[in-house]
Parts: C-alpha cells; structure tokens; sequence
C-alpha cells in the first residue's frame, strides 16, 4: 500500500539526520502480523512495510525512548495520532521529540475476519469499497465492511491532523453511524443483575496478561497500582472478585482520557469487549460534562479537576 | 499409566462420536473444548452437545487443568490450617499433540528432583488424556521443527483419530483400554489403525514452517550481551500473552492473602515479561529493563532449560506467535540466533 513510501520517509529522515531513529513496521511470520521495527540506520529502510495489516499503535512504544537522545520518527495512522496526543497532553513525551510521518489511513483489515474470508490470506489491496485478498487459497474481493477491523468502519479520524508529513493525500472519515451508542444502551437496558451476570461472565475468561494496559496510550502511569506489590491493590486471583476489580478499575482509570482507539479490545487475546465498559465511560463524560467528542485529548480532563464549587460533595 | 505394546492396542471405528461423549459428559469429570464468545477453551462440560472438536487451537493450552492459574495451597484462621482436597478424576478430551507434548516438560519441574508438587501430581495422575490427532494445524504452528507432529500422541490414554468423516479410536495405555470398554463402534486390526496413526505422523504443518534448531541453544551461551536483544525488546508490548498462553511456561507466584485471623496461600502464574517478577524485597530489579525480560523468555526457553533437562521449553504450538498483538514470533529470534551463528 504505501510501503515505498515510508521506506523513502525513513531513507530520508536517518540520512538528513533529522531523526535517529525510526519507529514503523516490518513483515511477521506471516504478512498478516507485522510486527514493530525500530530502525536506527538508512539502509534498514528496505525492512519497512505499511499495509492493510499494519494495525498495531505504535504511539505507546515512544515511552521506551523517553530518557533516550535524539528525535524519534514513528509512523501514525489517525487513531494512533490521538494515542500520541493523549502522551502529549499528559506531558509523557515531548512533541519536539517525536517526528510524525502520517498515514492517512484507508483502513486496515482484521486479519482473522480475513482468514475467515480467504484461508491462507497474505495479501490485501483497497479498490474503491471493497478489498482483493490475495493468498494460497486464489484471491477473493470482499466488502470493506466485511473485512475492516470494527474500529475502522466508524472512523471519524483517519488522518493524523499534527504530523510533521503525511504518506499520501488526506482521507475523509466515514460517517460515525455510533454503533457503541447501541452496544450501550443495550448493557443499560439490562437489569442490574443481568449486566452483573454478563460482566461476571465477560471477565471470568481474562487471564490478566495486561495487554489492555500495556497497549493504552492513556495507561501511561510510570507505575501502575495493578504492579503494586506493597501495598498490593490487585490480588493474582482469577477466579475471584479480583478480576472485576481489574477490569473497572482499569476503565474508570482511563474514563474521559480514553481516545477510542479501540487497540485494548483488538490485543485482548480472550476477546473481552473492553469498549463497551470504555464507551458507557466516554458517553457519559460527554453528557456530564457536555463535552463533544470526549475522546479528544485535552490537557486537563473533566475527571482531572477540582474546583472548590463542584456541586458533588464528594469531589 | 502401563503403555501397551503397538500390536496390543484396541483400536475401534465410530461413524458418529455423539454416543460416547454423552456417556462421558453424564460422567462428571469430562474437560472437553467448547466454543464460547472468546474463542475455544477447555471447560468442564456438563453436556456433550457442547464439545467441539473442530476448531485449530484453544486460545489457552490446557495446562490450568494442571497447574491452575490460581490455586489455594492452604488457608488457616485462629483454629488452625486446612489444606485443599486433593484434585478428583477427570477425562481430559481433545488435547492436541503440541499442548500433549508440554505435559512431560512440566513434570520435569513440578515432578522431578527433591522438589515435587503434590497438587500438580495429583491431578496428573488422575487425568485420562484422550489426545485428538491434530487435522486442522494453523499456519502457525511449527511443532514439526521439535520432532513432533500432528499425529504425536506419546502419553495419551487414548487417541482419536479424525478418519474417513468419524473418528478411528486407539487405546495407548491400560487406563485408555479400560475407558474404551464402555465405548460402541466396530473393531478395528492393529495394523490398519497404525497405518493411520502414521499418516498423521508424518503430516507436515500447513506453511511447513520448519526452524532449524541445531546451534541454537549452544550459540546463546555466548549471545548474552548481543545486540540484538535490543532489536527484539524494542517490539514487545511487555504483556503476559505469550507466556500465560504458552503450555510450557510455568513460573508462578506465592502470595498470602490475609484478613483479620485468616487467610490463604496462594499460588498463581507469574510471567517474567512482567516488571515485578524479579522485583526484590529491598527494591532492587536484577532485571530492570524491557531487554533484559524479553531476553529471559527466550533465553530460558532455548538455553536454561536445555543445559538442565536437555530439551527445549517449547513445543512450536504456535500460540504466542498467533496471540501476540505486536507479531513478536519465538520462530524469528530462533532465525535471527541463527543469524548471528551464521555471521561469526
């Protein structure tokens, strides 16, 4: 897609010394699962890959060079922008330190619904609405919306609006249908036992690899109370209270800072339907608070504040 | 559990396995694989409508049945210490080769030498493994390169074979025999059974992904300080996915969970991707960094455990390379140890 691109982006930034090194992606075990590559010289430009499969955020990873010299160049797509801006609000990472090379993003593929589709899948290319996978099984066209990742098909932000170069002409968001807003209401037209119920069972299949955490650009805490071992606020115990503990204690953590990327529901091995817990939080920040689009960073969060006059006694 | 010789094993045909998982689900103590909103997973199951064989992995090995993610050791309160049951039987249906394969390399640690665990052992033992040779392998999967396959079915009571639209049924072990007894289906000679047991043994994976391993485990005693552990951490997210899904990984932790006159003992998984796992009582982190954990993953996969028990910590399941949210492969840092050989 714009592999060529980001190769001569790379190519160019490590030789005009502009950046030291280069955050982007390089080819997995198989071309559905790239994986991160940090590149510190020109020549290893020819490793780089940007694909329909190139999901993973790499905003997070710019915490790893934070007390390292030199500007740090990393590829973003327009949800992995709002990670960065989120770091950047939080004065986690400095913006002059970071050089941001934009891809507008047409969307990238979700590589089980495209196994699914076509076994054997190694390739994907976009024409107008639909898609050509291309692997040992032939090749088969799909509709963008079978084979996108759910987040990309209510993409309001497919272009990053702070890079430094963007990797291609601007792409227009698709219209936000708000699907979460359905997903929501249904959990609140749930009795409180019934969510309980469905929450319990929800929750009862994570093995707490913190992987959620991990990939969240708003869990940039330098320590994390969930490590705390003195005092230790979160028992190992899986098959206890602890694992609701976890989970809303996560969630209510990252309330009104959560920058709907949807990367915690996409690396969650068990497939826990962390958004819905992430949206209920975000719709409600925006009604209290009467904010539009909660989910852009602000330096100063609703849930940041203390104001003397709030009308909550407890605040 | 006694093996039977080859030519002594009973083997059977069943058109339709239905029959037989009603017997063993009405039994109480089937763990068979179910589909459930996550994906498919080993759980106790009640009904045999629930068991699905027919899927390409569990997103989760079965060791938890072995070595669960949380186990009480003892609790205590001011009238004394009380120590669990030990575990009761059950039949373990549907184990693939690959998680079938992890099984000897845990009773290395918790079985062998002065240390032995007795819950571990317990429940072991009062497992009836009913493997499942493997037809549906992912493009993932590398168990092949370990000298396995998927038709490895060592230590399995009994094996079903995915054959001619049912399943051939061979019996491996006494115990298996003696589950088999109960069992319908229409006999089959030892050496028509063998020759599909066989063909499965010497089915390749479906990318035939191959890695070459001779020199690996030799060449990282000298690749402790390499640069390319820097390369290699600079992917990794520092979650617990590939270890907490691995069927070999087995640390764990030991935590005392106290309120007012009692409380319990703990033992849960650990994964040394986590920063705290060699966190010591004075602060101090003999393994402070990204590099330094994601090096001791490999490290203890393909070196540690080979200079103590002469095998490899992995079974090439494939799971950490397919759950891995950033593509980290184990497959790629045995080809880049490779590399760094074929360099010098």
């Amino acid at each position: 897609m714009r592999s060529e691109a980001v190769r001569a982006a790379a190519r160019r930034l490590l030789e005009e010394g502009k950046v030291v090194r280069f955050l982007g992606h390089a080819p997995g075990f198989d071309p559905t699962s790239p994986f991160p590559q940090l590149i510190t010289r020109a020549e290893e430009a020819e490793r780089l890959v940007l694909d329909h499969f190139c999901a993973p955020n790499l905003a997070k990873y710019l915490l790893d060079y934070e007390t390292q010299e030199g500007v740090t160049a990393v590829v973003l797509k327009g949800c992995d922008a709002l990670g960065l801006a989120r770091l950047l609000a939080d004065h986690r990472v400095a913006r002059d330190r970071v050089w941001v090379v934009g891809l507008p993003c047409p969307g990238m593929l979700d590589r089980d619904k495209a196994a699914a589709l076509l076994p054997g899948v190694q390739e994907a290319r976009a024409e107008g609405d639909e898609f050509v996978l291309t692997g040992a099984g032939g090749e088969r066209r799909v509709a963008a919306g079978q084979v996108l990742l759910d987040r990309c098909l209510v993409c309001a932000v497919p272009t990053p609006d702070d890079a430094d170069e963007l990797l291609g002409e601007p792409v227009p968001g698709r219209p936000v249908p708000r699907e979460e807003d359905a997903a929501v209401a249904a959990l609140e037209a749930m009795t409180s036992a019934e969510r309980k119920a469905y929450w319990t069972e929800q929750f009862s299949r994570c093995i707490r690899c913190m992987a959620c955490r991990n990939v969240c650009p708003a869990c940039n805490c330098r320590s994390c109370c969930f490590d705390s071992e003195e005092p230790r606020w979160l028992s190992r115990v899986t098959d206890g209270p602890a694992q609701e503990m976890f989970h809303f204690v996560r969630a209510l953590h990252v309330a009104g800072r959560c920058v709907d990327c949807h990367e915690c529901e996409r690396v969650c091995p068990m497939d826990i339907p962390l958004m819905k817990l992430n949206h209920k939080l975000l719709q409600d920040v925006e009604e209290l608070f009467e904010l539009e689009r909660a989910f852009v960073p602000r330096e100063v969060e609703p849930l940041g504040i203390y104001r003397p006059d709030d009308p909550e006694e407890f605040a | 559990m006694n093996a039977l010789a080859v030519e002594e094993r009973k083997a059977v045909r069943l058109a339709d396995i239905r029959p037989v998982l009603e017997r063993l689900a009405a039994g109480g103590k089937l763990v068979a694989p179910v589909a459930e909103a996550g994906g498919f997973a080993f759980r106790r199951v009640g009904q045999a409508e629930k068991v699905r064989l027919d899927f390409y992995n569990t997103a989760e090995s079965p060791k938890d049945l072995f070595f669960p993610q949380s186990e009480v050791l003892f609790s205590y309160d001011a009238a004394g210490i009380a120590v669990p049951e030990p575990a009761g039987e059950q039949v373990l249906l549907g184990i693939r080769p690959c998680d079938l394969a992890a099984l000897p390399l845990l009773d290395r640690v918790f079985g062998e030498g002065p240390f032995r665990d007795p819950g571990y052992l317990a429940r072991r033992e009062r497992t009836v493994l009913v493997a499942v040779a493997c037809d549906r392998p992912r493009a993932s999967c590398f168990c092949t390169s370990f000298g396995l396959s998927p038709g490895h079915v060592a230590g399995a009571d009994m094996v079903l074979y995915p054959d001619e639209g049912g399943y051939l049924v061979r019996a491996q072990t006494e115990a298996g025999e003696a589950l088999m007894a109960e069992w319908p289906g229409e006999a089959v000679a030892p050496g028509e059974a063998e020759a599909v047991a066989a063909r499965y043994r010497s089915m390749e994976t479906p990318l035939g992904r191959r890695i070459r391993l001779e020199g690996v485990a030799e060449a990282l005693d000298g690749m402790f300080d390499h640069p390319m552990w820097e390369q290699i951490a600079a992917r990794c997210l520092s979650c617990g996915i590939c270890t907490y899904t691995c069927p070999t990984c087995h640390c764990f932790q030991l935590t005392d969970e106290a309120k007012g006159e009692a409380g319990k003992r703990v033992r849960c998984w650990d994964s040394c991707m986590f920063p705290e796992f060699t966190r010591m009582a004075g602060g101090h982190n003999p393994r402070p960094d990204k590099k330094a954990r994601v090096r001791q993953r490999f490290m203890h996969k393909l070196n540690y455990f080979v200079r103590r028990w002469e095998e490899y910590l992995c079974v090439g399941c494939g799971r950490c390379v397919e759950s891995c949210p950033v593509g980290l492969d184990i497959a790629y840092v045995i080809e880049a140890v490779q590399g760094v050989t074929a360099r010098a």
